[in-house]
């Protein structure tokens, strides 16, 4: 009997420390603000959600989920997490540590041996053959899927689990996986000028953001839903970038491995080394680049006037539904046009020429003019009529 | 005032010193008050050779347990030898795809770009591979690491495929209409 109690007691033990799963605040503070206050966001290795705030006031709150994690553990994890915000002289200054070195941490706590499979595959290569116009909506849905992903989500699947019987499963079927999710949600008001500079962080900007923002961020993930002031200055290098509508400002994106934009308005884009998608190009728009992907699905019913200049780029169009003009002039580049291929041979000088060019047809509402400055580009374009100018007739 | 030498040795009474009778008695005195002295340098001397054995059994000790201290650190999970060769792979690749690529262009100005590009993601890596050294439990970093290797040599390639669809002969136009 009174071993039974002992081991019923023992069991209990075991219980209450071994997985401990919750959400725990961490910080939480309000500053009173004016139209004069400015704001500074330092973070390394973090996860924040900005909003607007619905009174005058900026409400910071800090709240961190564990998985797996015994509560000893969950304890000593929290001590260490140190959060300092002050107001001095109507400036915010916000600075967050992180605990783990990982906003999101992952680590493998099983009995099997955790391994990695497929890595030396060089990743898929998008075939032209299989582009296809993509709808707004579906950029869009595109978005919004990835951003409501489970933390376990974002790993990569080629970590698997080899088990003593020999057995190989995904590290995500499996819940043997110690998992801390910090994340930082600010409301500010919309008259509050915001810098952010960022390393190695997730920045997440929901609703519709009318700051004047300057935001500089390296390694991690920018996501939005509609960023709309016309003095928005951004850097984004080495990270991902989407954002459901983009509206004034100039952003400069390097090494952004899968953009997505919904829509694009009265912007400037000067990016490198870049892949990204755009579900429909609206007012006056213009990117200058070097050696990235670009994939112009749709175009606004007034789009007036898109200009692109740029170096070894491939750049994927689909046609404009209403009337509109397009001018291509460059060097050096390469044009497919539905299944005919075409090369505009490079110049001896390198002198740009003027290689494609379409009249408005003066049919229904003219829609816009597409300015491409292309050199030793290569230029997949859809769905029109052809007439070759040739060199030796 | 002359004198004969020889007679000098003559006249020369000679003064015999006799030892007085306690003269033993006084040597043993002062042969026991010695002895001290002589304890006391010996005495140093051991002290020193005990201190010299204290100093080299802690330095062995410090030695011997920093050498046991560092064996974890060498010892390394499969899953790190596994990144390791990754890690191997990777960089012989991109070496390999970077000479193709400069053997295939002759624009300097393209060779820089992607230099630059390449040094400042050869440069994360490093900070990335420190980070990982003091955390090698996090999935996140290992996930940096390799996706840093995965870009370098996408970029290689990519480009290379780029220069070929360019330099591929084909018909020249002077200008399009559609």
């Amino acid at each position: 009997m009174k071993q039974s109690l002992f081991r019923c007691l023992l069991l209990m033990l075991i219980a209450s420390t071994s997985i401990y799963a919750q959400r725990k605040q961490i910080y939480s503070k309000v500053f009173d603000v004016n139209a004069q206050t400015t704001a500074i966001f330092n973070l390394d290795d973090s996860s924040i959600v900005i909003e607007p705030s619905e009174d005058d006031k900026v409400h910071l709150n800090y709240d961190i989920e564990f998985d797996g994690f015994s509560k000893k553990e969950v304890d000593s994890l929290i001590d260490r997490v140190k959060v300092n915000a002050t107001m001095f002289d109507n400036h915010i200054s916000l600075k967050v540590n992180n605990i783990m070195k990982s906003h999101e941490y992952f680590t493998y706590n099983g009995t099997g041996s955790l391994f990695m499979d497929d890595l030396l595959k060089p990743k898929r290569v998008n075939k032209k053959d299989s582009i296809v116009r993509k709808l707004k909506d579906s950029i869009l849905r595109e978005i919004r899927v990835k951003n409501n992903k489970k933390p376990l989500d974002s790993i990569g699947s080629w970590f698997k689990i080899k088990e003593e019987n020999g057995k190989v499963k995904s590290l995500k079927e499996l819940g043997s996986v110690k998992i801390i999710n910090g994340r930082f949600v600010i409301k500010v008001p919309s008259f509050v000028k915001l810098t952010v500079n960022a390393k190695s962080s997730y920045i997440t900007f929901f609703g519709e953001i009318n700051n004047e923002l300057s935001v500089s961020l390296k390694h991690g993930k920018l996501n939005a839903q509609q960023l709309t002031n016309a003095n928005n200055k951004f850097k984004i290098e080495d990270a991902g970038f989407e954002v459901e509508e983009l509206k004034n400002g100039n952003y400069t994106l390097n090494n952004i491995s899968k953009g997505l934009i919904g829509s694009i308005y009265n912007t400037k884009i000067s990016s490198e080394f870049s892949k990204i998608e755009i579900g429909e190009i609206q007012l006056n728009t213009t990117i200058i680049d070097f050696k990235s992907e670009y994939w112009f699905y749709n175009w606004a019913i007034n789009f007036k006037r898109f200009d692109l200049y740029s170096q070894y780029s491939k750049i994927h169009y689909f046609y404009p539904k209403s009337d509109y003009s397009l001018k291509v002039v460059g060097n050096n580049t390469v044009n497919h046009i539905g299944k005919t291929k075409i090369t505009m041979q490079p110049t001896r000088n390198g002198k740009k020429f003027n290689m494609m060019e379409r009249k408005p047809r003066g049919e229904g509402i003219f829609a816009g003019t597409m300015s491409f400055d292309i050199v030793h580009g290569v230029i997949y374009s859809h769905d029109d009529s052809v007439t070759f100018i040739n060199k030796e007739n | 005032m002359e004198q004969d030498i020889r007679k000098l040795f003559e006249t020369k009474v000679e003064t015999v010193k006799k030892l007085p009778v306690s003269h033993r008695e006084e040597f043993h005195k002062k042969l026991k008050t010695s002895k001290p002295e002589r304890k006391q340098k010996k005495g140093i001397q051991s002290i020193f050779k005990y201190a010299a054995a204290i100093l080299l059994f802690v330095a062995l000790s410090y030695v011997s347990f920093n050498v046991l201290k560092e064996e974890p650190i060498i010892k390394e999970s499969a899953l790190e030898l596994q990144l390791k060769e990754v890690e191997k792979q990777y960089l012989e690749n991109i070496e390999k795809e970077w000479q193709s690529f400069i053997a295939l262009t002759n624009d300097e100005k393209l060779v820089e770009r992607y230099e630059k590009e390449l040094n400042e993601l050869n440069a994360d890596y490093q900070i990335i591979s420190e980070e990982f050294k003091a955390n090698n439990n996090n999935i996140s970093i290992i996930e940096s690491i390799v996706n840093n290797l995965q870009t370098r040599l996408q970029l290689l390639r990519d480009i290379q495929e780029h220069i070929k669809l360019l330099n591929q002969k084909t018909k020249s136009y002077e200008t399009i209409i559609i």
